[in-house]
């Protein structure tokens, strides 16, 4: 009887202890192992403490989760998120929709520190000078090499490459038989805006005015900038010369021709390391280096995407979403997640964490991405270009790309679609403020 | 009898049945689920897109003004509108004859019993039974631009390689040929269905008469294929106006727009461009087209088709 009684007791007091629990909802597009890893956070999230309950949900891609968010703030709010991820050129429109909680607001109420962010991360989430979403998955672009044939054609490894010495480096690694056709391309660059952004910024340019956006509203892009045209006209030159492949706007096309051994340099993401080196496998060594750029190495922009909280719930769901970014941003969480990811962290303090310096000493091509950071110049141009409309405009980028890779001089290309992407601009701004 | 067996299912006369007593009760219950999820899933959606196509909204979408036609006035002057239209119709006029010629072909073959009829069937349906996500990614390895199967056999044979989905001039044709495959096991099986309606003692009395398997084709097939055919090209042109799949996960529009169709069109401006309205107004006007179209085939080419 006795034991009936306490175990009675002991479920309706687990009952109370149940329905104490805040849940919150957070929306994520992490996918395949990525999403493993997040729901791994979330889940010891959930373990750790007995007051919040984190309910994730995958949302499909960014785009996706943008359009289940406004249909969620149509509905007049019924089923939005209190935490979404959202994409790096997303960081415009969050602060202009005025959905978001800025972290900074939340962060200087339960007083953290705000100087333990990584300078580069806070600055590209920072909209007119505040901190608006907590950078989440943070990478950059470097570049992949073919260890083995860089040896053969007697290129030393170096980290730094201008475009100047990229480009001789891929005319001597191409490899053409008697008939004048390649049969390994010295370079392969997917076709993608981010590219060229990033060259913009590793070169001290910018990719929109006003300083990237960084002084005032974007009103007018400047992806025509000396660097981008330079960068654009090689790539073009050296697709023509059958030097660099061209194999489209998809990733993976380049990423499997380069693991098969057939293009000796590509340009890819830091996230794209695991999958590049679980598809050459044993093929051949694979080196990784920083980003090149055109006269004097700025540094790059993050891409990637962050997490905000949305406005409009009360104290106490409020107050369990920030425990989760509080949470999401301890070095603890911050090392199981870069070293689960190939991400960098986000906070001060992480790389020096015994196992992540394990992890970056088994695989030291994750170290590039971290290096890169850490060497990057801290400016308006390393901020990265801060508009709206950008999905838009990268859109009208990646055509005029494909265009220049077609014969058209890559300055009139960029000039032409600068035409168009102005208008998408005003656009949006004329949408803000109506 | 006879007559009406030979008539094609869809097509067939006015139901000729009327309720009689609790009847009416138990069809009308019958059919609400239907009419209701077709009420919510279809004719709500297509009422708020003409409805919001007369809109302008701000950039969540939380507040819209009426606007009139301007976002119609917009589209009739946007090149990029007008160029996706283009693109639709290259693409239609290269899907509806490839998708329709072969799978009569393939109809043809197995129409008729023999030995592992059965197995070419089954081949013939598996275009149709892969899901496009699943064909998109296979198509995308065959066409790669560089280590792909058919350029690797062009470059066996002497022929050099193609980009086939990387270059304006071909993504668009590749792409086309890609839908026809994918539709050639759908068409195989209406038009097999067409011709086992089609009676063999017309067949009999043919070659009682002399005439050879060539004469049959055009003089007893083809004539009396004609319902079929028609329907079926009616479904591969609707169909091929709004593919999108495949699309999506092979080109995503490009290289260059060239295969930016109406239809990814709407989607980009709508999901990726977040102008739900501007898409609206596009959709609207592909919604038209394709009830304009509809209803052109039925009226001129409806009266020619042999009902037999």
């Amino acid at each position: 009887m006795k034991r009936v009684i306490l175990l009675l007791a002991l479920a309706l007091g687990s009952l109370s202890l149940a329905q104490q629990r805040v849940t919150i909802d957070f929306w994520h597009s992490m996918g395949g192992v990525l999403g493993e890893a997040t729901e791994a956070l979330v889940k010891d999230f959930n373990a750790s403490q007995n007051r919040i309950t984190v309910r994730s949900q995958f949302v499909g891609s960014y785009d996706d989760g943008l359009n289940k968010l406004r249909a969620a703030l149509q509905a007049g709010g019924q089923g939005r998120p209190n935490v979404i991820q959202v994409y790096d050129i997303g960081a415009r429109f969050m602060a202009d929709s005025g959905a978001v909680l800025p972290l900074e607001d939340l962060a200087r109420a339960n007083n953290f520190d705000l100087s333990q962010f990584v300078a580069q991360p806070r600055n590209y989430y920072s909209v007119d000078g505040k901190l608006y979403g907590l950078a989440f998955n943070s990478s950059n672009p470097i570049l992949y090499f073919n260890a083995q044939a860089l040896e053969q054609a007697g290129i030393p490894y170096r980290n730094t490459w201008s475009l100047a010495d990229l480009e001789a480096a891929a005319r001597k690694l191409t490899i053409k038989d008697a008939s004048g056709k390649t049969t390994r391309f010295g370079l392969t660059i997917p076709i993608d805006s981010w590219f060229m952004e990033q060259f913009s910024y590793n070169s001290g340019q910018f990719f929109c005015n006003n300083e990237n956006g960084r002084r005032a509203r974007a009103t007018e892009v400047t992806f025509n900038n000396p660097a981008a045209v330079a960068f654009l006209d090689t790539w073009a030159r050296l697709v023509r010369e059958g030097v660099a492949a061209n194999t489209g706007r998809n990733w993976a096309d380049s990423q499997s021709l380069f693991a098969q051994g057939n293009a000796a340099i590509a340009i890819y993401s830091t996230a794209s390391l695991t999958g590049v080196l679980r598809q050459v496998g044993n093929r051949f060594p694979l080196r990784t280096a920083f980003y090149p750029y055109l006269n004097e190495r700025n540094g790059t922009a993050i891409g990637g995407a962050a997490v905000y909280l949305i406005r409009g719930f009360g104290e106490e769901q409020t107050q369990a979403s920030w425990e989760f970014i509080r949470y999401l941003l301890r070095p603890e969480t911050q090392a199981k997640w870069i070293i689960g990811t190939g991400y960098f962290p986000v906070v001060r303090g992480v790389t020096e964490l015994p196992n992540v310096r394990q992890a970056y000493v088994r695989q030291p091509n994750y170290t590039t991405a971290l290096r890169q950071l850490e060497t990057s110049k801290v400016n308006t141009a390393s901020a990265g270009c801060l508009m709206g409309g950008f999905t838009e405009i990268r859109q009208i980028v990646q055509s005029a790309i494909e265009e220049a890779l077609r014969g058209k001089p890559a300055q009139q290309a960029l000039d032409e679609a600068k035409q168009r992407a102005d208008q998408v601009l005003a656009r949006y701004n004329a949408s803000v403020r109506q | 009898m006879s007559v009406e067996r030979r008539e094609t299912p869809w097509i067939r006369a006015k139901p000729q049945t009327r309720f009689r007593g609790g009847e009416g009760l138990e069809a009308t219950l019958l059919v609400v689920p239907g009419v209701a999820l077709m009420l919510l899933f279809i004719v709500w959606p297509t009422l708020n897109a003409f409805w919001l196509s007369f809109h302008r909204e701000n950039l969540l979408g939380t507040s819209r003004e009426w606007v009139g036609l301007a976002n119609y006035a917009e589209m009739f002057r946007d090149p990029a509108f007008w160029r996706s239209v283009g693109a639709t119709f290259v693409f239609a006029a290269i899907v509806a004859p490839v998708q329709l010629v072969l799978g009569l072909v393939a109809a043809l073959m197995v129409a008729r019993p023999f030995p592992g009829v059965n197995l070419f069937r089954t081949l013939f349906f598996l275009t149709t039974a892969v899901p496009t996500a699943v064909a998109a990614v296979a198509w995308g390895w065959f066409l790669h631009p560089v280590g792909g199967t058919l350029n690797r056999a062009l470059e066996a044979i002497g022929l050099s390689r193609q980009p086939w989905l990387t270059s304006p001039e071909l993504a668009l044709p590749a792409l086309a040929v890609v839908t026809a495959w994918a539709g050639v096991g759908f068409t195989a099986i209406l038009l097999t269905a067409g011709l086992q309606q089609i009676p063999e003692e017309l067949y009999e009395a043919a070659r009682i008469d002399g005439a050879g398997s060539w004469t049959q084709f055009w003089r007893i097939t083809l004539p009396l294929l004609s319902p079929t055919l028609f329907l079926v090209a009616l479904l591969i042109l609707l169909s091929s106006l709004t593919a999108f799949g495949q699309i999506h996960l092979l080109t995503r529009g490009g290289p260059m727009e060239s295969t930016t169709v109406w239809i990814y069109r709407v989607y980009q401006d709508a999901f990726f461009n977040f102008r739900f309205y501007y898409a609206s107004a596009q959709a609207v006007a592909l919604f038209l087209v394709l009830l304009l179209l509809a209803a052109l085939q039925f009226r001129f080419f409806g009266r020619r088709v042999h009902y037999g």
